[in-house]
């Protein structure tokens, strides 16, 4: 133990002592393991059609825009016409998730989609989402050998795909999923998205695009079948 | 340059004659005061949930050996280290230590106002190592060589034009030899800049806004997405955190987090919320190789057991001087301080000592706004009326000042004696204004006549009147 | 149910003593019209709270003892200051930490508040004037004192998109920090002066004064008087610092 860390510890006992309190062990274990949700807002508490159409309207709000494909092999084809649309062009980045894996990438070849290292020269990113959170329309990303963080920052078009079953209601909503998730651990990084990257920080005007990417797609998968 | 906390006045006077900040400072009121009503209310239960995340935070204080001790566990658990720092320079040190074990010629940062509070850019620059700040209003007063005028928006008293001089001033070095005026040219050009620095970085440094004691997670919340870049790229990601920073579980941080952009920014929630935990695992495509948290005390154990404590609930939402009536006349760097507006009239004295800033504590109205939007229910006017009270104990206040206040609270005991002076002095009072209502100068009111009228008494108090009235014989 | 005849003390407030005696006058008027006995205690001066926000807490609790003391045997005390009602009323008790503080804190109102709430009073006149308010801070966030002044006036507010800012008057820091407490009145007189009022009225005297004293030194056309002077009529004295007329 580092002297430092002693004499913090020791201070913080001090304090306790000063006040005629003292912390509790079984309270600290108790919580975290009890792992309670606080209050809940109502907005995060939809289900069915509100909470898809909530989720939908959210993330129009946070300046993301939405596809809704009907298959998993609708995903390729939505992203083609997405970069057609606003001219944008590849290379397409594609994360190492087996979902997309199985989707065909040869209908939109001309914009050179694949897995692999994340390059700064990408046009696109496609990531996988863990889940939507419709309180928000925010976007729960977990990072592991097939899903490099980089994929969700370096493109400057990023594309998440998203399916329709796996938008919740809340934030807790999300934790759940998340424990439910993996071996049960924390990944290295989990990123909580709400629309594409932006600053207010010259002459408080907002921009798109700061350092993460200038424009967030969502594409939301009726029947991943 | 390097203003101090004790001199506030002089710093504010000058800082109410420059039209460019004031300008700033005026948008910032609108913007940040509209946006922050409407997302509150957007959400009928936000004031409960500040009430809860009031608690949570109390709880933790009420147990925070405990839960540093379980945040310690899950880092290390995770394959992180936890290096704990008394005081500034502890933690620059280590940090320094740390930069060095991987021969780190240049570090990029994410925002953190602890790593301002540690001055940590000058320390590592001295050490030749050399720290970019990616946050585009970070770099912006890099570039600048400024301190940040407000906790989330450090560049808010630059306009675009500054900017634009900043960045042609130091961006043809570079490659970019253009000069640019539009907003959207401006990010650009540092969004390529910074680009190559995340890549090229050895280190990379990051703040915290939650520390998740379940986990061992630090988290970050940002709008630009430049803290993530901070810490994939490099080998080693070190996350500065104070020790106040603990929060118990995801669900609480949840509670916490619906809360802080509301009150910040008047988001629903931050573009990028970043849970980081450990370093990157066995196979994971990237991220860091070492994860360290750096985990600042820096008086923060001795505020925990005083009359101050509730200043350690703070999350840092800069919503209290957003809506303050000193800072937004004032602006940030006035206050000669790292945190600015109340809770940096709260904190600063015990950071510099109560001698050096006690000119911060009074630098309020008492108007309460702070109090009234602090989603963290923290007693603003309370804590710096009690610092008041020390520093007038301690007889660190103005003399002439004191003085003043004893001369009043004299007379003022003594009712008799009271209405006898009144009675004296009103008359003479009303026979100066000679009927035009009011004064342009008084002797000794210079405080008030500089540049206000002092409006004229009539000749006799209140309680005079009414008590002739009462006995008309007498 | 209003209380039948209460017998109320005038905490009168040492500003409107000395500067302002048409505003304790109209008080009474206010208070006797609303069907209350009102007696002002000979010996009350100021409430303490100078000292007790310059952090001179031994002082302003001398004050503050010497107050309670002839305020206690009255059914009300009634304050024409937001300010100094709040001062009395939370900031007393933990102060003194006695039982009289806390009881005269439970009986004390502010006056608009007090007739409004308590007395269910609706005065006789209506001003026809431009008229804007100015919501002073501690009775607007330490007493909820916003409608009942509005509700008393019955005339037509013409507000701002910024009631509830601070106008910089702080008690002592309004000469502590001159500089800034004059721009943060001017950012407050110009609010006012864009909603076309001719007369400013509120609650506390400290803040109207510092106000009319930075308009008047501007040279604008405002006008400014304590409310209790509006809901009583008495418009013929001169506005504040408006000199004869």
């Amino acid at each position: 133990m580092s002297e430092q860390r002693i004499a913090i510890i020791g201070r913080i006992r001090a304090a306790h002592a000063a006040r005629n309190i003292a912390s509790s062990e079984s309270d600290v274990t108790a919580r975290l393991q009890a792992r309670a949700r606080n209050l809940v807002p109502q907005r995060g508490q939809l289900t069915g059609d509100a909470l898809r159409a909530q989720f939908l309207n959210f993330a129009v709000k946070s300046q993301a825009s939405v596809a809704v494909a009907a298959l998993a092999r609708d995903v390729p084809a939505a992203i083609g016409d997405y970069l057609m649309a606003h001219q944008l062009a590849g290379p397409v980045r594609l994360s190492g998730d087996g979902w997309l894996a199985g989707m065909p990438w040869d209908r939109i070849a001309a914009y050179q989609p694949a897995p692999g290292a994340v390059m700064e020269t990408d046009g696109a990113g496609v990531s996988v989402a863990l889940c939507g959170i419709a309180e928000t329309a925010t976007l729960m990303l977990t990072s592991g050998p097939d899903a490099p963080s980089a994929l969700n920052f370096l493109p400057p078009v990023h594309f998440i795909a998203l399916r329709a079953a796996d938008i919740v209601g809340a934030l807790e909503d999300g934790w759940a999923r998340l424990r439910l998730s993996g071996n049960g651990q924390m990944p290295r990084t989990v990123n909580l998205i709400t629309g594409p990257s932006r600053t207010a920080d010259i002459a408080q005007t907002m921009y798109m695009g700061a350092h993460g990417p200038k424009r967030l797609h969502v594409i939301v998968v009726e029947d991943d079948g | 340059m390097q203003r101090r906390p004790s001199a506030f006045n002089a710093n504010a006077a000058e800082a109410l004659l420059d039209a460019d900040l004031q300008r700033a400072l005026g948008a910032a009121e609108a913007g940040f005061g509209l946006k922050r009503r409407k997302a509150i209310t957007g959400l009928p239960e936000f004031d409960a949930l500040c009430d809860q995340a009031a608690s949570i935070k109390d709880h933790v204080l009420d147990n925070l050996d405990i839960y540093l001790e379980r945040f310690e566990a899950q880092v290390f658990a995770s394959g992180g280290m936890v290096h704990w720092c008394e005081d500034a320079q502890a933690a620059r040190e280590i940090i320094l230590k740390l930069c060095q074990s991987v021969n780190a010629k240049m570090v990029t940062k994410g925002k953190s106002m602890v790593a301002e509070e540690i001055g940590l850019n000058p320390f590592l620059e001295a050490n030749n190592i050399k720290p970019v700040e990616t946050d585009l209003g970070e770099y912006i007063i890099q570039l600048a060589d400024e301190p940040p005028s407000h906790i989330i928006g450090p560049a808010l008293h630059k306009t675009k034009d500054q900017v634009s001089d900043l960045f042609h001033a130091h961006h043809p070095a570079l490659g970019y030899p253009e000069r640019l005026s539009e907003g959207e040219a401006l990010v650009g050009e540092a969004r390529a800049i910074l680009r190559r620095q995340y890549l090229q970085a050895d280190a990379g440094i990051t703040g915290a806004n939650f520390l998740i004691a379940e986990t061992g997670s630090t988290v970050i919340v940002t709008n630009e997405g430049n803290g993530d870049m901070t810490q994939i790229f490099p080998r080693m990601h070190i996350v500065i955190a104070s020790i106040e920073k603990i929060v118990p579980t995801l669900e609480d941080a949840a509670t916490l987090l619906r809360v802080l952009a509301r009150s910040a920014t008047g988001q629903e929630m931050s573009v990028y919320t970043t849970f980081s935990t450990g370093p990157k695992r066995r196979g994971d495509a990237d991220g860091p190789e070492q994860f360290h948290v750096v985990m600042l005390d820096n008086g923060r154990s001795e505020l925990l057991g005083g009359n101050q404590r509730d200043i350690l609930r703070c999350i840092r939402c800069g919503a209290c001087m957003n809506n303050c009536p000193v800072y937004m006349a004032a602006g940030g760097h006035a206050y000669g301080a790292t945190y600015m507006g109340p809770m940096g009239s709260v904190l600063t004295p015990h950071f510099s000592g109560l001698k050096a800033a006690q000119a911060l504590p009074f630098a309020s109205t008492f108007c309460g706004k702070c109090e009234a939007v602090c989603p963290m229910r923290i007693p603003l006017p309370r804590l710096m009326r009690d610092l008041r009270a020390e520093a007038h104990a301690a007889r660190i206040t103005p003399a002439r000042e004191r003085l003043w206040l004893a001369l009043w609270a004299w007379v003022a005991g003594r009712p008799q004696l009271y209405h006898r002076l009144s009675g004296w002095g009103l008359p003479v009072l009303k026979f100066l204004a000679r009927g035009r209502g009011r004064f342009a100068w008084l002797p000794l009111a210079g405080g008030w006549t500089r540049t206000r009228d002092f409006p004229a008494p009539p000749g006799k108090s209140f309680m005079a009147q009414w008590a002739a009235r009462k006995k008309p014989g007498s | 149910m209003p209380p039948a005849n209460p017998h109320v003390a005038l905490f009168v407030t040492c500003l409107i003593d000395l500067f302002r005696p048409s505003a304790a006058f109209a008080a009474v008027k206010l208070l006797q019209d609303a069907g209350c006995r009102v007696s002002v205690p000979e010996l009350q001066t100021c409430c303490g709270q100078p000292a007790y926000n310059s952090g001179d807490k031994a002082g302003a609790a001398a004050l503050a003892a010497q107050t309670i003391r002839h305020l206690m045997e009255y059914d009300y005390v009634v304050i024409p200051s937001g300010s100094c009602a709040a001062m009395i009323k939370h900031h007393y008790p933990p102060l003194l930490a006695d039982d009289a503080a806390r009881a005269v804190a439970e009986k004390t109102f502010e006056l608009t508040q007090f007739l409004h709430d308590v007395m269910r009073y609706r005065p006789a006149v209506k001003t026809d004037e431009k008229l804007t308010y100015l919501d002073s801070c501690s009775g607007l966030r330490e007493l909820g004192i916003q409608a009942q002044p509005r509700a008393l006036l019955q005339s037509p507010i013409l507000e701002n998109d910024d009631a509830e800012s601070c106008c910089g008057f702080g008690g002592t820091f309004c000469v502590k920090y001159t500089d800034v407490s004059t721009a943060i009145a001017d950012k407050k007189l110009n609010k006012f002066a864009a909603t076309g009022a001719a007369l400013v009225t509120g609650g506390d005297l400290g803040c109207l004064m510092h106000l009319a004293g930075r308009a008047a030194r501007r040279g604008m056309a405002l006008q400014f008087r304590h409310v209790a002077e509006v809901l009583a009529g008495d418009m013929d004295i001169p506005a504040i610092a408006g000199g004869d007329k």
